[in-house]
């Protein structure tokens, strides 16, 4: 009975509350993984009563420019607003060639990766990363890669991966698939050679002996599965998530944020959360943070150009 | 039998007070936003998964089942009276449904669709207890290849909603598949027919083109061409139960439909749109009276109702076996099993049996706490249509407006319904169909994606269609759709 | 011979729709790796087939009109004439509704829609409609806004209604 007046509370409380300290914009639908890093992100800070409110908008479409492009124009020079972003708006900015980047807003920290694994269907020949990077070598357009959308995370870890080990990104056979669900669909079936993917987004199978983890892209060993650096492949890659500042605040404004995420990050709601869902801490603020994100953007444009995909 | 004696238990714990309890009001809440466009069970799920925390996994997944087929059904009730399909699958229903109501006909309409969800429903259920394992197996067969098989499959087999003029109905199809273009190019990444704006990058959404098409097309036809009429009661004088006609022509709808809906529902890439179509299509080939449909004709609701119910069920299957969403509720639905530590998944039906029997059992009160829910209430739905008028067409839009409006909080989307507004308003006064112009929408982007999948992965061999065993007998039993009819017309007239 | 101008504008419409796609098809790349067939090639076809059909219709509405049409009287089709202020009253509801939703929020600019759709449709008390219309757009504004926390532009009546937050 209780969640049901906590349900009838959260409808009529919330009406009369005093002005928001936080304006929260989530450049995603509800649901997914910025959706999920914002709002746990607001309840840890609530949590420890770091902030009095935060209200959210959830502005979703094209990679997050969409989101962008509202909070670039109707936040400038706002303290209070934030933005939430990563590595997968990096991508969506240089493909949809959006005239808003991330050079526009004031980053604050860097706050998670997801590490990628390379898999194959149990079933499958290939039984190694070495063994994978042979049948790359020897026929590039015999090894398809299954993974989420083109230009996405999964097909950069694999041009990465091709470049690494000598063979022309532009050469990866790469056969998007909607989602993660798709793609599972396709390797479980033994439709595509390799899978690429978010570890969680595997996990499962992994452990349920349907899927043969090669490979993950964190700088070392997770869950037990050997890095890509390990393997003498030279590549790290996350799909990275962090917050954003509002255009053109002050310094002594950006670092009031700076502080107030770090502390946010430091509470144990948000540790609950990195477990939930899986989330490696990968914390980074400030300038420190902005130029990451100057190094992302070099990177990725890069490969994506050598994958063709930048016109 | 094991699985009997599992689902037994399954039924003990379903059927407690406190579950019934969340399953009214999954039921109540799903309905609700069944009924307004723009939010669908995903969003509603989604936004109460919060609520995990506080209560028994078993109470907040009967309400989540509650709350994924009231929606369902809610996304009928709109559909039927306002016209107003607030989700894809109900698209199918619009076409007959909305006709019906029209004719004074909304309470059998409503009726034949709750309680076909029903049927549809529980026989999915059943197949779902029993068969589960041995589906999933198949379902993994579906490569690329089969599934652009599937996709001209359908194409031919849905041509039957082409209307009066051949023509006409083609040129309906391939402004879909012009409008189905516009976005990024799931392969390559390459922008199409956007021309620089951000909220066509994500494609045009087939909700605000039906509910373009459907409702503002409608609102600005009626207000054009019958606002000066005076106002028919017709609409109101019906009976709101179903005749033994009725019940006569609706159950081999339902039993065909759920035959069709189910296998769809499992298939990871199936989705809900396409069962209901090809069972309209089905339901309109068999029909003793043909010429009935488009004026309404019971079969067109109850075919596409229960198809939808029995593909909604279907999507459990590759979820709980294999742990693979293949529908935007499935996605959430696995994010509340998670909430519990609870991977769905191969191992999930040895790990946390009692848990999996609980959500399946679940399934089936939640199916009848639907029907038990919505029966007496479809008088009371039938009242809306008494509002006057100006005040009901007024509301509509707001609804249409509002759905379009959430997709992205932009203008654009309002922009893109008023253009298809106008061009319902044209197509509905000139006599062209929209069923396959959303029809084209749907099924053409899938259909170009596979295809180009299964040419990547074969490294452009076209053969590949045909070397692979299901693929091939799709495409065979596509040749024998079309040739089959006008050989035996050839063979008649010697 | 029947010979209508809607009916032959409409079919060059669709020719000029084909004509403006194969135009657009013919910017995008054709590289399409492994596959073989790239972005164009659908977008292609497409309006190949869009010129083709538009064609036939065009032949069609000039020799005779349109097969199975309805009947170009309103009266034999169970109607009035076109009613171009009726007409123009849901058009411009619509309108208003999309200049204003993000500035003056989704409850003023749906009254204001509502109450022209009504105007439209015959109604002759706009204050009774608009009020019906705020009405209408508080509930649903609430119930998406504090149930399931999905943003909608509070606009003007912001502090009355609060907006989207935990």
């Amino acid at each position: 009975m209780r969640s049901v007046v906590a349900l009838l509370a959260c409808l009529f409380a919330s009406a009369a509350a005093a002005q928001p300290a936080l304006k929260m914009m989530i450049p995603a639908n509800p649901g997914g993984g910025w959706d999920q890093t914002g709002r746990s992100l607001a309840a840890a800070m609530q949590s420890a009563k770091l902030v009095s409110g935060v209200t959210f908008e959830n502005k979703g479409g094209a990679a997050g420019t969409i989101g962008l492009a509202q909070f670039v124009n109707q936040a400038k020079g706002d303290p209070h607003a934030v933005m939430i972003g990563g590595m997968v708006m990096v991508g969506g900015i240089i493909l949809n060639k959006s005239p808003v980047n991330l050079s526009m807003v004031t980053p604050i920290a860097r706050l998670t990766s997801e590490w990628e694994v390379v898999v194959v269907p149990a079933a499958s020949p290939i039984r190694t990363m070495a063994d994978l990077v042979k049948a790359l070598k020897e026929n590039p357009g015999k090894v398809s890669w299954g993974g989420g959308s083109a230009g996405g995370t999964d097909h950069i870890l694999a041009g990465m991966i091709a470049r690494a080990v000598g063979v022309e990104p532009a050469k990866v056979n790469y056969v998007a698939f909607k989602g993660g669900g798709e793609a599972v669909a396709a390797i479980l079936g033994g439709h595509v050679t390799v899978g690429v993917s978010g570890i969680g987004e595997f996990a499962e199978h992994i452990k349920a002996g349907k899927m043969r983890a090669l490979a993950q892209s964190a700088p070392e060993r997770v869950d037990g599965i050997p890095s890509l650096r390990e393997q003498g492949i030279d590549v790290v890659l996350g799909n990275w998530r962090g917050i954003f500042g509002a255009p053109g605040i002050t310094p002594a404004q950006r670092d009031a944020l700076v502080k107030l995420v770090r502390e946010a990050t430091e509470t144990s709601a948000w540790k609950q959360t990195l477990e939930k869902f899986g989330w490696a801490p990968f914390f980074l603020a400030g300038d420190e943070f902005a130029r990451f994100i100057d190094e992302e953007n070099r990177r990725i444009a890069g490969i994506l150009d050598s994958l063709g995909l930048k016109k | 039998m094991e699985a009997f004696a599992a689902l037994a238990s399954g039924f003990a714990v379903a059927l407690k007070p406190a579950n019934l309890f969340w399953g009214f009001v999954g039921v109540t809440l799903g309905t609700l936003v069944g009924v307004l466009p723009g939010v669908g069970p995903a969003l509603t799920v989604a936004m109460l998964l919060p609520l995990t925390a506080k209560l028994d996994p078993t109470g907040a997944l009967i309400m989540f089942a509650g709350i994924y087929y009231g929606a369902m059904f809610g996304g009928s009730t709109s559909t039927i009276l306002l016209n107003t399909p607030g989700e894809s699958a109900s698209i199918a229903t619009a076409l007959e449904g909305n006709r019906m109501a029209k004719a004074g006909r909304a309470g059998p309409a409503l009726a034949t669709a709750a309680i076909g969800s029903f049927v549809a429903g529980t026989l999915a259920t059943v197949a779902l207890t029993l068969l589960a394992p041995l589906v999933v197996e198949l379902a993994l067969k579906f490569g690329p290849a089969e599934y652009f098989a599937l996709m001209v499959f359908a194409f031919v087999t849905v041509s039957a909603v082409l209307g009066r003029s051949t023509v006409r109905g083609l040129a309906s199809l391939f402004v879909g598949l012009l409008l189905g273009l516009v976005g990024i190019d799931s392969q390559t990444g390459q922008a199409r027919f956007a021309f620089g704006v951000p909220e066509l990058l994500d494609g045009v959404d087939v909700v605000v083109l039906a509910v373009g098409l459907f409702a503002v097309g409608e609102a600005l036809y009626v207000a054009a061409y019958q606002s000066r009429l005076p106002a028919s009661l017709e609409r109101l004088r019906g009976r709101v139960t179903m005749t033994r006609e009725d019940w006569r022509r609706s159950w081999p709808a339902w039993l065909r439909a759920t035959a069709i809906g189910f296998p769809f529902g499992t298939i990871p890439a199936g989705g809900a749109e396409i069962p209901t179509f090809l069972s309209y299509t089905v339901e309109k080939r068999l029909a003793k009276r043909p010429e009935e449909f488009g004026r309404g004709a019971i079969e067109g609701v109850a075919g596409p109702e229960a198809a939808n119910n029995a593909a909604a069920t279907g999507v459990l299957v590759p979820l709980l076996t294999l742990g693979i969403p293949t529908s935007a509720t499935a996605a959430v639905l696995l994010g509340a099993f998670q909430n519990y530590g609870l991977q769905p998944g191969p191992m999930l039906f040895q790990s946390q049996a009692e848990l999996v029997w609980g959500v399946i059992a679940s399934l089936y009160v939640g199916n009848a706490i639907l029907l038990v829910l919505n029966l007496p209430l479809v008088g009371l739905w039938v009242r809306v249509l008494a509002i006057p008028r100006p005040q009901l067409y007024a509301a509509i839009l707001v609804f249409a407006t509002l759905g379009a409006y959430s997709l992205h909080q932009s203008w654009v989307d309002l922009a893109m319904l008023y253009v298809f507004g106008l061009l319902g308003f044209a197509m509905r006064r000139w006599d062209i169909p929209v069923g396959p112009a959303v029809i084209g929408l749907i099924l053409g982007p899938l259909a170009e994606t596979q295809f180009r999948r299964a040419l990547a992965i074969s490294q452009g061999d076209p053969t590949v269609f045909l070397a692979q065993p299901i693929s091939a007998a799709l495409l065979a039993l596509t040749a024998l759709a079309v040739l089959g009819p006008w050989a035996v017309r050839r063979l008649r007239r010697r | 011979m029947r010979r209508s101008a809607a009916e032959i504008a409409l079919s060059l419409g669709v020719v000029a729709l084909g004509a403006g796609a194969a135009a657009v098809s013919a910017t995008l790349p054709a590289e399409g790796g492994y596959a073989g067939i790239g972005p164009n090639a659908v977008p292609a076809l497409v309006s190949a087939a869009l010129i083709l059909l538009g064609g036939w219709l065009a032949w069609e509405a000039f020799s005779g009109g349109w097969r199975n049409a309805p009947p170009d009287d309103a009266a034999a089709r169970g109607e009035h004439p076109f009613d171009p202020r009726a007409f123009a009253w849901v058009t411009a509801g619509l309108v208003v509704h999309m200049a204003a939703v993000g500035a003056a929020g989704f409850v003023l600019a749906g009254a204001a829609l509502f109450a022209c759709v009504a105007r439209g449709f015959g109604s002759r008390r706009p204050a009774r409609d608009a009020a019906l219309g705020v009405v209408l757009c508080v509930a649903l504004y609430l119930f998406f806004v504090r149930l399931l926390n999905v943003g909608l532009p509070a606009g003007w009546l912001a502090p009355l209604l609060g907006v989207a937050g935990t």
